[in-house]
């Protein structure tokens, strides 16, 4: 009996204690938070043609791990001014599998290569040619402080049909 | 002699391992198709051969990773060789493993008493195909952590944990340092131990039961292994290692072959060609096709229709107990091998024909070289990789110009990706610019009014269009003469590396030039509206001076509409002003003018 406690207890010991830091990734839940970032000036902004998206690329700090990175690449939006004048942004994710979307301003469409998806420049999906895409892109919160664009970061879930955050 | 032999006999007993491997009898005798396990057994000792000498290299960080992989590409000995043997062995040892369950399951190798064996044949595919999963990431390329997103997504996919389960493999909510050491913990520890186990367990088992044939052995036990089985399998392992090699060395012989290493990971780049490597475009196909079902179609895809195969053949032994049941068997076998073939040509066949994904496919590709001749060339600091790339013009000006200006210009009639805009462009083609070529176009009366110069801008209508369309066009020998020196002249201002040489034989003519555009000589009449060096202002059209210069490009992109260039008229063009405050940093700005210019790094 004693043998068989004893054994089990100390073959267990380093599997538990292996487990728990295998299990670790469980316990954070922190990048996915929003984070404030700032897009572009008023003169950027200014520059936005109605209608037309335009690909930003956001810089903040970044932790990944060990490492804190200052002006690190956080992830890339599009911002377009609506024509009453408000400012949309898109996560420029899929919200099909994550895969990178990019604009073609010469079709006025956004376009992912991996089912080859389409969405109308204002986000939606287009009827009959946005492949297996359940839901529209991901819009964002945008906030304008003095003329400045900010956009509230955040990533979503993907292959579900409705906005979730991950 | 023969006294060492016993005395190391006595203390280890190997002659009677020798007899037992050696000279072990084999059920009917030895036959090719027994060679095929052992070419196996083969390859995954070459797999954790290379492996190991890999792992001696390899720096599993979201910052030393790639660069690790370069390493051993240009700089270890005969490293391209040994990573395109692991690289090849890997496609090998799938293949392999699939021939080997089919022969399995025409020799009704699942039948008692071998059902554990057979379960155990599965186990070894299932690991053996999470081990080349888990490689793929490893090098830390775009290509391969763009893949390794998306099969993060469908693992969460999975009823119940899916987000825990992604979590856990990801080492947290993004990729990076943690989603490279799980994943390498994965691929060299967790997993091989696992395959060595199985193989371990099921050559004991094959020791025990032999080999199933589909006959009965008409005279058992009479052929050893050694020497004709043994020389089967020589024969078959070296086949098969000759085939890993010739791929090996076809994908190029040196450190820009072996194995593909695509251009480091930048969450600033978005990939354009995303795939799955050939052997699991099935999956990638199939998974797309349920997809179309309907939202429960992704987990039916990825989840339920693969368990259940695997369900499947894992009740084999029950199944085939019957003939007919193990012609069902047989037959799902054959219907998945041919769903496999034909849905693999199917994406093959779409993506070739698909003109877009060529493109960005060569774009990748272009990529994968121009990072590594950078990295063979310059020193790479800590930020590694992605940052030479960063700092590349020729890379970040195609990119730039296509997300920046392409909107309106063309690079050589295209988005400078090599991707070809539909509509018309409102702005010059710059390829070239100010160069004499493209000068000469820009003063020709019918290619000025074209969209590759002004055609599709307000300045069609505008004071240069008539000047070339009416006193241009009217121009006699001598004025035409003229005009072709001080164009000369005027394209030597950029002093641009593609026209050192002609432009240092040509510096007379230059000198010439410079006095018919300042209008000190000749009757072109350049500085009526425009500034040259110190005659005639910027009244009427941008400054001459220093035309095409990287000061003059950067000062352009930075503002348009400074009163040198093209003034603060919103009638006349639409270029926004991109510095300052606007949306390229300085940096931007410098790389576009680089690249705009040719100006980037060429290797000696």
């Amino acid at each position: 009996m004693l043998a068989l406690f004893l054994g089990c207890l100390t073959l267990l010991t380093p599997v538990a204690s292996a487990t728990l830091a295998l299990l670790d990734p469980l316990r954070r839940r922190s990048a996915g938070r929003g984070n404030k970032v700032k897009v572009t000036s008023a003169q950027g902004a200014a520059q936005l043609k109605p209608g037309i998206p335009e690909c930003f690329v956001l810089t903040g700090t970044r932790s990944d791990a060990w490492n804190t990175l200052p002006n690190e690449t956080i992830g890339t939006i599009f911002l377009v001014r609506n024509n009453d004048g408000a400012l949309t942004a898109f996560q420029a994710i899929c919200p099909h599998q994550g895969c990178d979307v990019s604009y073609l301003p010469a079709e006025c469409r956004f376009f992912c290569p991996c089912h080859k998806a389409n969405f109308q420049a204002d986000g939606s999906r287009v009827k009959g040619d946005s492949g297996p895409v359940c839901r529209d892109l991901d819009a964002l919160e945008v906030e304008v402080r003095d003329g400045e664009v900010w956009v509230d970061y955040k990533k979503f879930r993907t292959g579900l049909d409705r906005k979730e955050e991950a | 002699m023969t006294r060492f032999f016993d005395w190391f006999d006595d203390r280890t007993g190997y002659r009677q391992v020798l007899a037992e491997t050696l000279h072990r009898n084999i059920t009917g005798g030895p036959r090719w198709r027994y060679s095929v396990g052992r070419a196996l057994l083969f390859v995954f000792f070459l797999q954790m051969v290379t492996g190991l000498a890999l792992w001696a290299s390899y720096s599993p960080s979201a910052h030393t990773a790639w660069e690790s992989v370069f390493h051993i590409q240009y700089h270890v000995s005969g490293g391209w060789f040994l990573r395109g043997l692991h690289y090849y062995g890997n496609q090998a040892l799938l293949i392999l493993l699939a021939l080997y369950l089919m022969m399995a399951i025409v020799a009704r190798a699942y039948r008692a008493p071998r059902e554990i064996m057979w379960w155990l044949s599965i186990g070894f595919l299932l690991v053996v195909t999470v081990i080349s999963i888990t490689g793929e990431l490893l090098p830390w390329d775009e290509k391969n952590v763009a893949a390794a997103g998306v099969r993060a997504e469908i693992v969460s996919l999975t009823p119940g944990a899916g987000e825990q389960l992604k979590h856990l493999l990801v080492g947290g909510s993004e990729f990076g340092h943690l989603s490279l050491t799980r994943f390498f913990a994965l691929h060299a520890g967790f997993l091989p131990a696992i395959a060595l186990l199985i193989l371990l367990v099921y050559a004991n088992l094959y020791r025990r039961f032999g080999p199933a044939t589909t006959s009965e052995p008409t005279d058992p036990g009479t052929a050893p292994y050694w020497p004709n089985q043994a020389v089967r399998d020589a024969i078959v392992c070296a086949a098969v290692l000759a085939i890993i090699m010739g791929f090996t060395l076809a994908h190029g012989m040196g450190p820009e072959g072996g194995a593909p290493l695509y251009a480091p990971y930048d969450p600033a780049r978005t990939f354009p060609a995303p795939r799955p490597p050939w052997y699991f475009l099935f999956l990638y196909k199939f998974l797309n096709l349920c997809e179309h079902l309907g939202r429960a179609g992704s987990v039916v895809g990825a989840i339920v229709v693969p368990g259940l195969v695997v369900g499947f053949f894992l009740l084999a032994p029950w199944i085939g107990r019957t003939r007919s049941g193990h012609m069902l068997i047989f037959s799902v076998f054959s219907l998945m091998a041919g769903l496999i073939v034909g849905l693999t040509l199917l994406v093959l066949r779409e993506d070739s024909s698909d003109r877009v994904f060529v493109q960005n496919w060569k774009l990748a590709q272009e990529q994968s070289a121009r990072a590594q001749l950078l990295a063979a060339n310059l020193p790479m600091g800590p930020a590694g990789g992605a940052e030479l790339l960063r700092n590349d013009s020729l890379t970040m000006g195609r990119h730039l110009f296509s997300r920046k200006c392409s909107s309106c210009h063309r690079y050589g009639g295209e988005d400078g990706l090599g991707r070809t805009p539909s509509d018309s462009p409102t702005a010059p083609d710059l390829k070239g610019f100010a160069d004499r070529a493209w000068l000469k176009g820009l003063m020709e009366p019918d290619k000025i009014v074209s969209p590759h110069y002004f055609g599709g801008t307000n300045f069609k209508d505008g004071d240069m269009v008539g000047f070339v369309k009416d006193t241009v066009a009217e121009y006699d020998d001598q004025q035409k003469k003229d005009l072709e020196t001080a164009l000369i002249a005027l394209s030597a201002e950029a002093k641009l590396r593609s026209q050192a040489a002609l432009d240092a034989a040509d510096a007379a003519r230059i000198a010439a030039g410079a006095e018919l555009l300042a209008g000190t000589s000749g009757s072109l009449g350049c500085v009526d509206c425009h500034k040259f060096r110190d005659e005639g202002d910027s009244s009427g059209g941008p400054d001459l001076t220093g035309y095409g210069s990287k000061k003059w490009l950067m000062d352009m992109i930075r503002n348009p509409g400074h009163e040198v260039y093209y003034k603060t008229d919103p009638k006349k063009y639409n270029m926004p002003a991109f510095g300052g405050q606007g949306s390229l940093s300085e940096r931007d700005i410098e790389l576009l003018a680089e690249w705009l210019r040719g100006e980037w790094y060429e290797a000696p």
